[in-house]
Parts: structure tokens; sequence; C-alpha cells
């Protein structure tokens, strides 16, 4: 009787092993055109910061007035895409919730890039980049700059820890599994990160606890990333900026964006490697309605942002909030909170739209929504200074991104998507020995 | 019907109402009060010491007598008691009240400070601009009839004397066959130089030795190493001159940017933020080093 049980697991297991090591293993075309492409787009971008490295900042829309253009919109669109590691992992995860072992993976590995990105397209927003020492050497302790230094520096770092840590029983796996079948270079980069897991017992101890541990540390980590980043702007008296919930604001906002791009890179990955048995429409279902619930949470403080003010409309408020609601920013305004927001809420409470391509659609209709959304937050609120802008060059009072800036962003933006996808293609991007713990096989005895 | 008709009840009342709360104001003076007559002698003393009070008391909101105020950071605007209008219209006894009582509504206010005499004199300066005005005291000067200086003045010089904080204003004159004099009576103002203008702090005349003298307000105060500027000038001509002298307080300016503060420099950040960040960042970089510890410890547990 334990014998056929015994077999039966094996072969499980096996079947598991394949499946999920199966794109580690294959190399497929569709990827290498992705890489291509992105490669390509970052060639571009490379060769425009040629030119603002030579030429300064002033090939960028960016004047004395919109100091802050798409790059520092990207920032926060990046630290906001970051946070859905910690949304997935800790949060769901520590409530109990089991079906996010296919998916916590791919949240950690976009977190990872995005948050590496966000501290990368600060240095492309600096005028001199030679001296981003000087962040460090001189900083002011009440500056919340230092402060969001300090958070991005520390989310990078458990991150890499929370992305690693989970996976070295399976970096075992391959390691033991992988021998000749990948290239030595890959399997001596197994080999190393594996740290000689064995999967004895005390292992297991010290790995979960320390990742139990990491999941707790990594919820206000995450939190003041996000709340600090919103300080930024809200630590000022200008009209838009000048808010009380913008923490919690942008943190819900972040959890909107970062479920989309969960929603996309499951559909991709899943269709890609064909992991159909792996990430099924039930994990599809459940990601669907997170979205709608942290939307919904979204919705409530864009709510408050929006009506509290324009209930009152304070003189500066109203300049800025009918920028907003009727004036030059009107279009990308409503377009952003419909496609961004009101849409993906609506379509996410019907049963039919929760299934992986609708939701994938819904899931890049919410991250370009949120694209736009942190454009229209930084934009709008610097072209109306408290001070009259006076004696200046027309194009002065408006901000439209040159080509150069376009082509950086989206290079950086490519970055970030390149090391999702080199991460993807490198480690399997479903846990093996939780998948296998969960149907039940007792794989350390596989190792 | 009955509705139309009630409106124009409270319309008219309305009406009623804003017309005579425009019309004048309620200083809260009795009759009895307003009856009052001038009780010190309409002379030229106390004209010239109402002046002085003036100067010091009013003119910054009335202007100068006869002219209209145009400070717009004051309003309403303050009447012009120059004014023939104003003159007619107020007993001697209501300009004495006025001043006494003040009245918030309009931004004048109560100068009962002053004494009930410096008062009187106030009434008394105001009136000289009154050509129809009938003292009901005495106009014969108490004191002899001051002789006016008749010649040129040339110049002015200023000495100070700053253990008694005095000024002292010479004059260099002459008389009218060009042989140099001594200036007697001469009016001559002294200011002290202010952000936005001179401020008067009084005018004195000469006396026999052509020296005027003013005793310094030592409770104003001066500039951040202690000096301040008097100007002296004498009067209705261009003749003035200005020197700077440790008098008064010196201003201990205190920089907000000298104490721990959240806008100031990284020197002064507060203690609380300090130790807030060294904590939180310390206690968090801790963990994740535990947890790079832990790794260590799961390498150390491989198969050798």
């Amino acid at each position: 009787m334990s014998e056929i049980k015994n077999q039966d697991e094996k072969a499980v297991f096996e079947k598991i092993k394949e499946d999920l090591l199966r794109p580690v293993k294959t190399n497929y075309w569709g990827y290498n055109a992705l890489i291509v492409s992105l490669l390509t787009l970052i060639a571009a971008a490379l060769y425009a910061y040629y030119f603002q490295l030579r030429d300064g900042l002033g090939v960028t829309a960016m004047t004395d007035y919109v100091s802050w253009g798409i790059y520092i919109a990207s920032f926060v669109f990046f630290v906001a895409v970051a946070l859905v590691g910690m949304l997935i992992s800790a949060v769901v995860g520590l409530v109990g919730q089991k079906w996010i072992t296919p998916v916590g993976r791919i949240a950690e590995m976009i977190a990872l890039a995005f948050v590496m990105m966000a501290g990368i397209i600060i240095v492309v927003d600096m005028g001199r980049p030679d001296r981003l020492l000087n962040v460090f050497l001189h900083f002011r302790f009440q500056s919340p700059i230092f402060w969001d230094v300090t958070v991005v520096t520390t989310y990078v770092a458990i991150s890499t820890l929370l992305l690693l840590l989970p996976m070295l029983p399976d970096l075992g796996i391959m390691r033991n599994h992988l021998k000749g079948e990948v290239p030595q270079w890959k399997w001596m980069l197994y080999n190393i990160l594996s740290l000689g897991w064995v999967g004895t017992p005390k292992q297991y101890q010290i790995l979960h606890r320390t990742l139990r541990v990491l999941l707790i540390l990594i919820i206000p980590v995450a939190m003041s990333i996000h709340t600090v980043t919103s300080w930024l702007s809200a630590l000022t008296l200008r009209a838009g900026w000048d808010s009380t919930i913008f923490g919690p604001y942008y943190v819900s906002g972040a959890f909107v964006a970062g479920s989309g791009a969960v929603l996309v890179a499951m559909y991709f990955i899943r269709r890609g490697y064909g992991l159909q048995n792996y990430i099924t429409d039930y994990h599809f279902d459940k990601m669907g309605k997170l979205m709608v619930l942290v939307s919904l949470v979204y919705l409530y403080f864009n709510l408050n942002e929006f009506l509290v003010p324009g209930y009152k409309m304070k003189t500066h408020d109203a300049i800025h909030l009918h920028t907003l609601f009727s004036g030059e920013y009107s279009l990308m305004f409503w377009l952003t909170q419909t496609f961004g927001l009101i849409l993906p809420i609506v379509l996410g409470l019907f049963k039919k739209m929760r299934k992986p391509f609708p939701l994938m659609l819904i899931g890049a209709s919410l991250v370009i929504g949120a694209w736009y959304k942190r454009v229209i937050i930084i934009v709008p609120t610097l072209i109306h200074a408290h001070l009259p802008i006076q004696n200046v060059p027309k194009d002065f009072t408006e901000y439209n991104p040159t080509g150069m800036e376009i082509t950086i962003t989206i290079g950086v933006i490519a970055t970030a998507v390149l090391i999702v996808a080199i991460l993807a293609k490198l480690f399997p991007v479903v846990p093996i020995w939780e998948t296998a713990h969960e149907k039940g096989v007792d794989i350390e005895k596989d190792l | 019907m009955n509705t139309i008709l009630k409106f124009a009840v409270i319309a008219v009342f309305i009406f009623w109402n804003t017309n005579v709360s425009n019309a004048q104001t309620d200083w809260g003076i009795s009759e009895e009060q307003k009856s009052e007559t001038l009780k010190i002698p309409f002379d030229q003393a106390n004209q010239e010491a109402g002046e002085a009070i003036f100067n010091t008391q009013c003119k910054m909101c009335h202007n100068e007598m006869s002219v209209v105020p145009v400070n717009t950071r004051l309003l309403p605007l303050s009447p012009n008691l120059g004014s023939q209008e104003i003159q007619k219209k107020n007993s001697d006894g209501e300009l004495f009240y006025k001043i006494t009582l003040g009245h918030a509504a309009t931004g004048m206010p109560p100068f009962d400070r002053l004494s009930e005499d410096d008062r009187w004199k106030l009434v008394t300066y105001i009136r000289t601009f009154y050509p129809d005005y009938q003292p009901s005291t005495s106009t014969v000067a108490a004191s002899p009839a001051t002789e006016k200086f008749v010649g040129t003045i040339k110049g002015i010089t200023l000495d100070f004397d700053t253990t008694n904080g005095t000024i002292k204003a010479k004059l260099q004159a002459l008389d009218e066959m060009g042989n140099p004099a001594n200036a007697k009576n001469v009016k001559v103002s002294f200011y002290v130089k202010r952000a936005f203008g001179d401020f008067l702090i009084n005018t004195k005349k000469t006396d026999g030795q052509s020296i005027a003298l003013e005793q310094y307000p030592l409770d104003l105060p001066a500039d951040t190493n202690g000096y301040i500027t008097v100007i002296a000038t004498v009067d209705g001509t261009s003749i003035t001159t200005s020197k700077e002298v440790k008098f008064g307080e010196k201003i201990h300016y205190k920089n907000p940017l000298d104490e721990p503060s959240l806008w100031g420099p990284r020197d002064n950040a507060p203690l609380w933020l300090k130790l807030t960040y060294i904590l939180v960042v310390l206690g968090v970089w801790i963990t994740i080093g535990w947890a790079a510890f832990q790794i260590f410890r799961i390498y150390n547990l491989r198969e050798r």
C-alpha cells in the first residue's frame, strides 16, 4: 500500500517538476522576439540618454515651472507597481489565502524589477547624475527625498530576499535535476544560489521562520515607501498635492496598478509557458476579485481626494480642479478615471469577465491608466504655481514631453519588463516545492 | 398681497436701518459731554504742544492736517481733520471725547492713555485749522510772545550725549547783515530712520545758542549693531542732517534657522526626527541582516 502511494507521489512530483521546469530548459521564439524588441527599445533609450547627458535636461520639456515631468510620474508609477509584491505575498498570504502559490513569485519578480527601475529613473531625472553621491553625503534628515532614498533601498533589499528565499528549495531541485540539461553557466548559477539546499528539517525550519519575519517586515516598509513617495508632493502647499490623505491615496492606487500588472504577467506567462494546469481560471478569478477590492478602496480615496476640495473650491484648488474636470487635462483625467478605475470595477463584478483574457485586458487598462494617473497627479499641479508666471516664454506655461523624454521613459519601462522576463525565464515562475506540497507530495525525501 | 406687504415692510425697515447706520456713527458721547468747552487756554504754547502730540500719536493715520489721508492699509480711511465740515460739526467736547473713547468700528483707538491735559492740547491744535473758531477760553499767550528769527539758516549739525541720551542740534545762521548770528526760536524736527520711512520723535525750538535739545526715546529698537540714524530738519526748509549713534536697544535678530526645525539646514535637524529615523532604519536593517545571516545558516547545513 505504502509502496503504491510512494510511486504515485513520485509520478505526481515528476509531472510537476517536468511542467514547471520546461520553460527554463526550452527556447521559445516568442520569448526571444520579446527580448530583442525590449533590447531595441532600451538601445534607443540609451542613445537618447546620451544626448541628455551631453546637453543636459534641456532636451526634455521640463522647465522652471514644470520641473517634474514624466520621469517623476514614472517613478511614482514604478514604486506603485512594486508594491504588489507586498500585497500578494504578505497581506494576502499572511491571512492564509492558499491561492497565491502560483502568483506570489510573479508578484515578487515584478516588485523587484519595478522598484529597481524606480531608483534608475530618479538618476535619469537628475541633470547631473555624476553628483548622485551627494544625495548620501549631504543629506538632510528633514528631507522626504532622503527618506525616499532610504525606503527604496530597503525595499530592494527585502524584495531580493523575498524572491530568493522561497526559491531555495526550487534551486535545490534544479541543481539536482538540471545538470547537463541546461548550459553549464546556468547550472553553476543555480548551484551557487541554491546555497547547498538539501531540504533538511532544520533548513526548512530556518526558512519558514525567516520568511515569516520578512513577510511581516515588508508590510510597514512597503507602506512607508509609497507613503513617503506621496509626501514628496503632499508636504508642499501646492493645490492638488496639499492633501492629508495622499499617503493612503497613493498606497491604494499602488495596489490597483500592481494587480493590473500581475494580471497581465499571469496571462502571458500562462500562455507562453503552457501552464494552464498551474495558473488556472480559479487563480484568475481570485486575482480578479482582489483587483475589484483594491480598486473599490482606491475609488473611495479618489472620491475624497476630488469631492472634498471640489465642494469647497478654494481659489487655487478651483483652478487646479477645473483644469482636471473641464480644462486642459480633462480628456486625460476622465479617460484615466474611466478606464483605470470605474470600468475595471464594473466589469470585474461579473463572473464572465473574471476569465484570463478579459482580465488581461482589464489589467493592461489598469496599468496604462495608472501611468497616466501619475502624470495627472504630478504635472497639472506644477503648471499652476502659487506665484504668477510672468515674463517667461510661452512654452514654460505648459508641458508636452519631448521625443527624447518619451524614448528614455519607454526604455526604462522596457528595462523593467526585461528584468521580469529574464527572471521569469531563469527561474520557475510557479514554485515547484509549494505546488508539490499542496498536492500532497513529501518532496523533502526527493532532495 | 399680504406677503408682498410683509416684504415691503421688511425692505423699508432694512433700508431705513442701513441708512441710519451709514449716516452717522454712534460714538456714545452724551449731550452733556458734547457741551463741554475747551479747558485750557487757546494759546501758542498749548497749540505747539498739541502739534507735537499730534505728530507722534495721530499723524500715522490722519496724515498732515488738511491733507486727505491716503494710507490704504488702514481701512476705513481716517477723516481729514482739517476739513471745515468736520470742524464745524464737532464741538470741543465731541472732539475731546472722540479722542478719549475712540470707536472700534472706525478703527479709531481710545487715547485715554494720554493725560486729559494732552488731549485738550490736541483739541487746541486741531482748532488752529478752523478760522471760524470761537474759543471759550483766553487766547492770550500765557508766556510772552516769542520773537521770530529773522535771517538765513545755513546749516545744522548733530551732537549726541550718549550718557544722558540727549540729541543736540546746532544751527549755523546769518543775520540780515550777513554776520553769524544765533538763531533763536527756530523749529527743528527730530526723526529716527525706520525701515519704511522717517519716524518723527519730536519738534523742538532752538534756544539762545541756536541749540535744540531732544531726549532720545531709549526704548526704540536700533539695528543689530545697536546703531540708529537720527535726522534733524529745520522746519519749513530743506536744511537737514543725519548721523548714526549708539542709542536705543540693540536688536537681537533671532534666525529661526538656528534652531532645530523641519525646514532648517541639516545640522539643525530636530533630535526626535534623527532618533526616529536612526532607530527605525537600524531596526529594519538589523532584521534584514538577521535574515541574511539565516541564509548563511542554511548554507552551513549543506551536504559536505
